[in-house]
């Protein structure tokens, strides 16, 4: 028998073994870092969520006061109150309806609104994910 | 290796008849199916390759630590394992990377890689052919048949040298494949191959 061939046979002989549960030991060492992961991950999207919805209150609040401030409500109850007046002139209602709207505040209002349904999102995406984790290593032990 | 699934109903005896030990999914096969979401094929890549991933590992850093590092080095494959292209390169090659430079970083931790232990670029030219079949002559691969005496020589061998050893007999990997591995060509490994087999050589005598 060759060189190669006989050198392979010892070798193989002298294999460190590993114990039995090693594959078990890895693989909850990984659902532990997950599960650590999936933690770390919910509590910046929970802060960012509740930071976005506690900024959105007072925006909304800055938001209404601008509303009434501009005129947008008097122009908003002529809509409904004569609409002969809204059908004939109705370029020059959209006009003034839009030029009354607190851009600014409604612009910001919008963005804080999204970043808390995103971060709402993310954040129930986490919490699925950690039960999946959980339910994962007690239902399928490797 | 070819995957056949099980047909359901009747078909299903003759199939296993027809294709006996034919079921094991490929490393292809399970990376693919962990990409599309199914993470719990991780756990057969795991149990795959652990047996191989520790022996290598407790080769170069010793039994003692080689559980703790087979972990660390299953975290950086699933770390990374969606990022891998199974069509570029194998598996078995990828893990092994992984699994040296995890070892080469936990002896440079311990500082307990010394020059001797890293051997760069002598290599001997290969060009010239060099007979690897006539390097050990039968008695002393007899006395190497010894486990205990194999394991001892292999510990007193270079980082490098096991490394070499343990992927071509154990692992059944080419040289090709090692320096892939250990980021060398081809004639630095069959250099090192050469030189460990005189260096299991001398130290039997």
């Amino acid at each position: 028998m060759s060189m190669n061939k006989e050198l392979a046979k010892a070798f193989k002989k002298t294999c460190y073994m590993a114990n039995e549960d090693l594959p078990l030991v890895v693989w909850k060492r990984i659902i532990k870092q997950k599960k650590h992961a999936l933690k770390v991950k919910l509590g910046i999207f929970s802060f960012l969520g509740t930071t976005s919805l506690v900024g959105f209150i007072f925006m909304f609040k800055t938001l209404l006061s601008d509303l009434s401030q501009s005129g947008f409500y008097q122009y908003l109850s002529m809509a409904f109150s004569n609409k002969d007046i809204l059908v004939t002139y109705w370029k020059e209602f959209a006009f003034s309806i839009t030029e009354s709207l607190p851009m600014a505040s409604t612009l910001y209002s919008l963005t804080l609104i999204f970043i808390f349904f995103l971060c709402l999102r993310y954040a129930m995406k986490q919490i699925i994910k950690g039960q999946l984790t959980s339910s994962f290593l007690q239902a399928r032990p490797v | 290796m070819q995957v056949r699934f099980l047909p359901r109903g009747q078909g299903a005896l003759l199939h296993a008849i027809i294709y006996p030990m034919s079921y094991e999914k490929t490393d292809k096969e399970l990376i693919d199916s962990y990409k599309d979401g199914n993470e719990d094929t991780f756990k057969e890549l795991i149990e795959r390759y652990s047996p191989s991933v520790f022996n290598l590992t407790a080769r170069i850093v010793g039994k003692e630590y080689a559980s703790d590092i087979v972990q660390d080095i299953f975290i950086k494959v699933w770390k990374n394992l969606k990022k891998f292209d199974v069509e570029k390169s194998s598996f078995k090659t990828w893990i092994f990377i992984i699994s040296k430079n995890t070892c080469y970083d936990f002896l440079k931790k311990k500082k307990s890689i010394s020059f001797s232990n890293i051997i760069t670029e002598d290599y001997i030219d290969f060009s010239e052919t060099i007979e690897d079949e006539n390097l050990l002559p039968d008695e002393e691969i007899q006395k190497l048949q010894d486990s205990v005496l194999l394991n001892k020589l292999l510990d007193e061998l270079s980082i490098n040298y096991k490394t070499v050893l343990t992927l071509h007999y154990q692992e059944e990997m080419t040289f090709e494949e090692i320096g892939k591995i250990l980021d060398k060509p081809l004639n630095t490994i069959k250099s090192w191959h050469y030189r460990a087999i005189l260096e299991l050589r001398r130290k039997i005598k």
